[in-house]
């Protein structure tokens, strides 16, 4: 057998903790049969549970632009004055089985879910930080309760501030204390809403147990958006994502899985498939890349 | 006796068979098919499995419970598949996703009835304990079930020529070989409407 066959794209794409946690898919070619595998963390949007008020300024760049070197280009930030959005996931063991998922694995998503903002994010970026983040570990079956869906929010006519909004818990605490399958939850609350989850007990988030990746967990997060602009919309001249017709902002998974995978690559220094380092390719290039490099460490060792 | 499922969830995608990598578009209801799917994931089952296990004992129908909009969403996409674009940077890929009508929870019931009591018991405990998580349509659409009744059914005739017609995948015939279409209608209230109505303690359904 060739080294070539046993660094095959499925091999390789398992080495890479995106691959294992979120899933991937490289098409076949005529000497392998590609990869497919669907993530064993599904994340779930996050959504505002309040009106979000966009805010728009412009200014002047200092840098020439690229195409002309000509002068300063202008700038324009759309931005949330000031937004709660609570989003979550779900993850399945039967699928962490499959896709070869660790308890370590786990550990780092959590360690990701609530330090990604230790990486240089842009301006833009900068105060977009989750204040609640709960892993909620249940017995039995992979059968989602969608916790994310049980927050409401008080707020006031304009919403530019924090105390324009008042975060409201009950329902989210009612809803955790009548589910009977539930064996532990690990939490991180910001200090400032510790007071609003204190009916709740829960563990250190980074608690580690050697058989976590056997459990199902559910995640719960609740994003703190101040001054900045979580997802920008492409097909809107980046501002905000909206649902139409509503002030109801969104976020994307994928912008949520782009900060755990940089977190993933930039701070922790692990190995991912999607990454953004170096040239756009397709993700089957990408494949090629990481077999030549795993075929260039077993030549050395 | 059937089965009736109420779920919550916030967004739907049910992908068309007209679509590509670039531009996907959304039937407004799951095609049999998709429902077909989630029976399947709530068993741990393969797509094909499934198929060759349910595709002729079970009689599907499906109601939304919310008024629901669809958006299409622009996503950038660094890594792709095609070789076409190479060099040129990521790609921005349009899809249409459903949400409730303003950013609030989508709700639904589906109708399970099985021709054979044992099956309807293997889809019933299979619901309660899915080996994996259900999901409306992509992977990511992942949905919470509130409630799983099992109720009597008896077919009536109903009205069902007020409405938007579709045409959707009824049943695979395998990956990639083609699909068998039918002809639905969605009508306002969320009802998904074929020719055969069935009337239930949960409300009325269709046979898909």
């Amino acid at each position: 057998m060739t080294k070539k066959t046993v660094n095959n794209v499925e091999n390789t794409m398992r080495e890479r903790i995106d691959v294992r946690i979120f899933g991937a898919l490289v098409t076949e070619s005529k000497t392998d049969q590609g990869y497919t595998g669907i993530g064993a963390i599904q994340i779930y949007d996050p959504f505002s549970i309040h009106p979000i008020e966009i805010e728009e300024t412009s200014g002047t760049s200092a840098f020439s632009s690229a195409s002309d070197k000509g002068q300063g280009t202008f700038a324009s930030h759309k931005f949330v004055k000031y937004g709660l959005y609570t989003g979550g996931g779900i993850y399945s063991p039967a699928r962490g089985k499959m896709n070869g998922v660790t308890s370590e694995d786990l550990y780092n998503f959590d360690d990701a879910m609530i330090n990604y903002n230790a990486i240089g994010k842009t301006v833009s970026k900068k105060h977009v930080q989750p204040i609640a983040y709960f892993r909620i570990i249940r017995n039995g079956s992979s059968n989602s309760k969608r916790y994310d869906l049980y927050f409401d929010a008080e707020y006031n006519e304009s919403i530019s501030f924090h105390y324009d909004v008042k975060l409201n818990t009950q329902r989210f605490i009612d809803k955790i204390k009548a589910d009977k399958n539930i064996s532990e939850i690990r939490g991180y609350v910001d200090e400032r809403f510790e007071n609003l989850f204190s009916d709740i007990e829960y563990n250190e988030i980074h608690d580690y147990k050697e058989d976590d990746h056997e459990k199902m967990s559910e995640y719960v997060v609740i994003y703190e958006v101040i001054m900045s602009n979580p997802n920008g919309n492409p097909d809107d001249d980046n501002r905000p994502r909206l649902i139409k017709d509503s002030d109801i902002g969104f976020i994307t998974n994928e912008r949520i899985k782009r900060f755990v995978r940089d977190y993933w690559e930039k701070v922790l220094g692990l190995s991912i498939f999607i990454s953004r380092q170096g040239n756009v390719v397709t993700a089957r290039e990408r494949a090629e890349q990481l077999m030549k490099e795993m075929d260039k460490d077993g030549d050395s060792d | 006796m059937a089965i009736v499922i109420n779920f919550i969830g916030r967004k739907a995608f049910f992908k068309t068979v007209n679509s590509n990598h670039s531009t996907c578009f959304t039937y407004p209801a799951p095609p049999r098919t998709s429902l077909l799917g989630m029976i399947g994931a709530a068993k741990g089952l393969n797509f094909k499995d499934t198929l060759d296990r349910y595709q002729n004992i079970v009689d599907i129908g499906f109601k939304w419970d919310s008024e629901n909009t669809t958006q299409i969403i622009v996503k950038k996409n660094i890594k792709y598949e095609g070789k076409s674009f190479v060099d040129k940077g990521s790609t921005l890929d349009g899809y249409e996703y459903i949400f409730e009508k303003k950013g609030g929870v989508l709700k639904g019931k589906i109708y399970i009835n099985c021709k054979d009591k044992s099956i309807e018991d293997e889809i019933y405990n299979a619901f309660n304990n899915p080996v994996f998580p259900l999901c409306l349509g992509s992977a990511e659409c992942v949905i919470a079930i509130e409630e799983i009744n099992r109720c009597n059914s008896i077919k009536i005739d109903g009205e069902y020529n007020k409405g938007e017609m579709y045409n959707a995948p009824r049943m695979s015939k395998g990956y990639r070989k083609g699909y068998d279409f039918k002809e639905y209608i969605l009508r306002k209230d969320g009802l998904v409407i074929t020719d055969n109505f069935v009337r239930t303690d949960y409300g009325e359904f269709c046979v898909m």
